[in-house]
């Protein structure tokens, strides 16, 4: 595309500094400076050779014991939102992979027309529903409530991996005897799997990040890191910067690790679900 | 004349039917799931802006009331005005810098996969934390920026204080959060333009920018198109940076309407009016999205006969 | 032939194992936190909680606690806002485990007393000691329908806090005896200090509460936003002049520019370190500004009332400053109510109201004041009551009061910042708050 001559390639290259830099940069100055010491936290410029220290970790937990559950919070919540995510969108994108009708056609419509709520709205009648039913403060609301915001795309993403599969695999397999769930579990998942990661990603990411419905539907048992950090950060004692560095250190790094292991699945489900829809 | 009959099938008539059952067995979960969550809710919410309801109050109808106490209201009036730029600088800068990354990194580079990996970074970032990170790094006394610009004689941001700085600030951070959204989508689409173009198009002696205007935004406008319509319906949203981050402040100035939806029903718990703001911000959305769900319906339903 | 079928995929499997190795690393903790029940939660601000376990006066919840075998109190704060919030949210469940709840005067409207239980039954088969005691105008304002719902326990009533260190520093000559000295005074003592520092003459916490934190001021010319009877008086003169006044101040230094982000819970840090010179707030605060431990001008920090205004000396003794008050209440939605109500008797007995005045709280029984023991250890004693005796509330309590307060904040921000002059922006202020006051 571009010619490689010299001082085009220096361009290129001061380019991609910047736009790593702008991506990079903040990221790396929290993460950094959650290991300094609190007198050299603010220090310009930060200096990148540093004895590193564990103290705003200890901190961290020791002043705020709410902190640890949270993280455990999140995790369950997020396990069991791709959980239940795939649980519902896998039968279903099958179906609207094999099948075809009028009824089908205009479900997925619909499925698809609902993406464009905006979450905010249903907080409203939700709330007072959410106290009837006790869900008040508990994993499950939060795990429904995620899931259902993104059980359209991945039931989408799902059935582009689907259509892969040939069909000829269903063919022979209901002639063997097998049911059709039966199907769907020793063959069709095993051949799309990646389909399944492309799906899940998606809901995985949202959940542990997620803040609105957590911030409102649960208060301390169910609590996610998202909400308490967010306490941290409006406490009442003005600003504690070394251990909130910390805190967001650790909710921080293992999303990040996982997006980047994930990173093609990510571009892959974003293609699908952009495209025509 | 020998009729193959599937051997698992005794019961002809039963099967059949159950047969043709299975496609809504197996997306009833979904639809249950969306309606018991999504859309029932979605027509109480519709209904709850006709009532005046809030804690200690039993509903009571009041027709209208609410769309006239919303329309009177200065602050909805401000708060839509402010999302509506908010959203436009928003989008715009998104798309611009997540094409302007995208070309630049089509170009390849030694390590690609690593920056990659590098651009896509902030989409692992939540919003709190985002915030955490910019106050950290927007510190008014003491954090990085407002030293750098003391050193350049620059009057430091004063984002709490200046509703300026503050409104600068939160745009500053929904496009940090989002362009890796954009990016991937362009970067798809850019990746996706043929090479023969190009090469056509430098035997004919386009180079440069030439190449990009000619070749290349016209090839990816279909998809600048889509990530176009996608961020505007997701920016106009926003509510967690910016409730996080100023809550609507100083003066109102970051005021969105997801904020002061927000605000009517679980600050002042006037979940009427907030609902009333709720029916507001679906029409705007559909509005928006009226382009995607026409092609949609054509697409999907019209054409697919 | 079947292929080689996954059962579970890696990344699962990495997510779970991940889970396991978290919870073994941190040695089961999570679940340790969540093991730990049985005790009593309240939600309150922090000052309630520090008033009621740490000070002169001790520590009068662990008696409480041994007697009913409770671990701990969970003491759940936040700011003031905040604080209502969770009250309400937590209060209009079905069910909640909060016991106990503190309610400030303004926030407590008819509407939302629904969310409380009635005290009568309470106070009938299980009194607290000569509830008489408790001041009349309280108790008149937690009865709804004839119906008491709260037990009046802190009082705020605002003073004048000043350094003195850096009175006799800067040679200025002390304390003010009008509000237009104050504001002089201000200015002289806005100054670097040798070390650096920079310190402003007054400090007023912009962020939130604008509402009661303008009205001391404006209290100098008697002024108010919305009076007692809800007629609303913010474009007249006594408040416009309150607002110029601190236009002005903010305008030449005095008043720092961060001020609008500036909590009231802030205030004690800039107070302790001296980066204020002066402030106004609850005279309650003395004990916290002069903390040993904490500040750095201990023992230097002289409370006094709020001055009047020049035009208005000789018609009050001081200014008839803002008073705001707290409450006990019992949510309707609570688990153990007789639990609740035993601990709301042990902290409203005369002995428990000494030890919190003691601490630093306003007590809101009249006999309190005449103990030697209060009057001896407290320097504003005095000063604070002949405030009382004029104080009223900043603002009356209505439905949309929370609407009022955040639109009245924005309006006295406005103002203070020069985005509209104080009588242009009181004038736009006026008929919004009429407005609210219709419902």
């Amino acid at each position: 595309m571009l010619g490689r001559r010299a001082p085009e390639n220096a361009v290129r290259w001061l380019l991609l500094a910047l736009a790593v830099f702008w991506s990079a940069a903040p990221i790396v100055l929290v993460v950094q400076s959650s290991f300094k010491a609190s007198n050299r936290i603010f220090e310009f410029p930060p200096s990148l050779w540093f004895t590193p220290t564990f103290e705003h970790y200890v901190t961290l937990f020791r002043q705020w014991p709410e902190f640890a559950p949270t993280l455990l919070n999140s995790a369950i919540v997020t396990l069991g939102a791709g959980a239940l995510t795939l649980l519902v969108s896998v039968p279903a994108a099958y179906a609207y992979s094999r099948y075809r009708s009028r009824l089908l056609t205009w479900s997925a419509f619909g499925m698809l027309a609902v993406r464009m709520f905006p979450p905010i709205v249903i907080t409203l009648p939700l709330y007072p529903v959410v106290r009837a039913l006790n869900l008040q403060d508990t994993h499950l609301v939060l795990i429904i409530l995620y899931a259902t915001f993104f059980v359209s795309l991945s039931t989408w993403v799902m059935k582009a991996f689907i259509d892969e599969v040939p069909l000829e695999l269903d063919e022979s397999a209901k002639l063997d005897g097998a049911s059709v769930l039966q199907l769907l579990f020793w063959i069709i998942l095993p051949l799309s799997r990646h389909g399944i990661v492309a799906s899940v990603v998606f809901v995985v990411v949202y959940a542990w990040k997620e803040f609105l419905f957590a911030f409102l539907f649960t208060t301390s048992a169910a609590r996610t890191a998202p909400a308490i950090i967010s306490e941290m950060l409006g406490s009442v004692t003005g600003v504690a910067w070394g251990p909130l560095l910390a805190a967001a250190t650790v909710q921080l790094v293992p999303l990040l690790v996982f997006v980047l292991l994930v990173q093609r699945f990510l571009v892959k489900g974003l293609t699908i679900g952009s495209t025509k829809g | 004349m020998a009729v193959l009959v599937p051997k698992s099938e005794p019961h002809a008539n039963r099967s059949s039917r159950l047969a043709r059952l299975v496609p809504y067995l197996l997306i009833a979960p979904v639809q249950l799931l969306l309606l018991v969550v999504l859309v029932a809710p979605s027509f109480g919410a519709a209904g709850l802006a006709f009532f005046r309801t809030s804690f200690g109050l039993d509903a009571t109808w009041v027709g209208l009331e609410n769309f006239r106490t919303v329309f009177a209201d200065y602050r909805f009036w401000n708060a839509l005005w402010n999302t509506v730029v908010f959203v436009n600088v928003v989008v715009y800068l998104e798309i611009f810098l997540g094409l302007a990354i995208a070309v630049l990194l089509a170009t390849q580079f030694r390590l690609q996969k690593l920056w990659i990996s590098v651009i896509i970074a902030p989409y692992a970032v939540s919003a709190v934390i985002a915030v955490l990170m910019w106050k950290f790094i927007l510190e008014p006394d003491t954090g990085f920026v407002n030293y750098l610009l003391g050193l350049v004689g620059i009057e430091p941001i004063l984002w709490t204080v200046i509703p300026l700085h503050a409104f600068a600030v939160v745009v500053l951070l929904e496009v940090w959060l989002n362009t890796p959204f954009t990016f991937l989508i362009l970067y798809a689409a850019v990746m996706g333009v043929s090479q023969e173009l190009y090469e056509a198009a430098r035997i004919d002696g386009a180079r440069g920018f030439q190449l990009f205007r000619f070749i290349t935004l016209p090839s990816v406008m279909p998809a600048v198109l889509v990530a176009l319509m996608f961020r505007y319906i997701f920016a106009f949203r926003t509510f967690e940076v910016v409730w996080i981050m100023t809550q609507g402040g100083p003066l109102g100035s970051t005021d969105l309407l997801s904020i002061y939806l927000f605000r009517n029903g679980f600050r002042y718990y006037d979940f009427g009016i907030a609902a009333t703001t709720a029916l507001v911000m679906v029409a705007v959305t559909a509005l928006l999205a009226s382009v995607y769900l026409w092609n949609l319906y054509r697409t999907m339903v019209r054409d697919a006969r | 032939m079947k292929k080689q079928i996954h059962v579970i995929d890696r990344r699962q499997f990495i997510k779970l194992g991940g889970t396991a190795a978290f919870l073994a690393a941190t040695g089961g903790l999570p679940f340790r936190a969540f093991a730990q029940g049985g005790s009593f939660v309240v939600v309150s601000h922090a000052v309630h909680q520090t008033v009621a376990t740490t000070g002169d006066g001790g520590d009068i919840v662990s008696p409480w606690l041994a007697e009913h075998g409770i671990g701990s109190v969970d003491w759940r704060t936040a700011g003031i806002a905040q604080v209502h919030e969770t009250l309400f949210r937590e209060a209009s469940l079905n069910q909640t485990n909060l016991d106990v709840g503190y309610i400030l005067n303004t926030q407590l409207f008819p509407r939302i007393a629904n969310l409380f239980e009635p005290l009568d039954p309470y106070l009938a088969s299980d009194p607290i000691e000569d509830f008489e005691d408790f001041f009349p105008g309280m108790r008149e304002s937690l009865t709804i329908d004839g119906q008491i719902y709260g037990v009046p326990v802190r009082h705020s009533t605002s003073g004048l806090h000043w350094n003195q260190a850096y009175f006799e520093e800067r040679g200025v000559d002390g304390p003010p005896e009008t509000i237009e000295q104050m504001a002089e005074i201000a200015r002289q003592l806005t100054f670097t200090r040798s070390d650096g520092q920079p310190v402003y003459g007054f400090v007023l916490p912009g962020s939130g509460q604008m509402h009661a934190n303008t009205t001391d001021i404006a209290r100098a010319w008697n002024g108010d936003f919305i009076t007692t009877d809800y007629e609303v008086v913010c474009a007249e003169p006594p408040m416009v002049k309150a607002l110029t006044m601190l236009r002005e101040m903010f305008v030449d230094g005095v008043l720092p520019q961060s001020l609008i982000s500036i909590a009231n819970t802030d205030l004690d840090t800039w107070m302790q370190t001296g980066r204020a010179a002066m402030c106004v707030g609850g005279m309650g605060r003395n004990r916290i500004y002069n903390d040993a431990e904490a500040s750095q001008f201990p023992g230097q920090i002289e409370t006094m009332s709020i001055p009047v205004s020049e035009e208005l000396t000789g018609q009050f003794e001081v200014a008839p400053v803002k008073t705001e008050y707290w409450s006990l209440v019992i949510p309707q939605a609570s688990q153990q109510k007789d639990l609740s109500w035993s601990f709301i008797q042990e902290l409203s007995s005369k002995d428990a109201h000494l030890s919190m005045a003691l601490n630093g709280n306003g007590p809101t029984r009249a006999s309190t004041y005449d103990e030697p023991a209060f009057n001896a250890s407290l320097p504003y004693a005095e000063a604070e009551k002949k405030a009382l005796a004029v104080a009223r509330v900043p603002l009356p309590a209505f439905d949309r009061s929370t609407e009022a307060a955040d639109i009245i904040t924005e309006a006295v921000q406005s103002a203070i910042l020069g985005a509209m002059t104080p009588q242009a922006s009181m004038d736009q202020l006026a008929p919004r708050l009429e407005a609210l006051i219709r419902g």
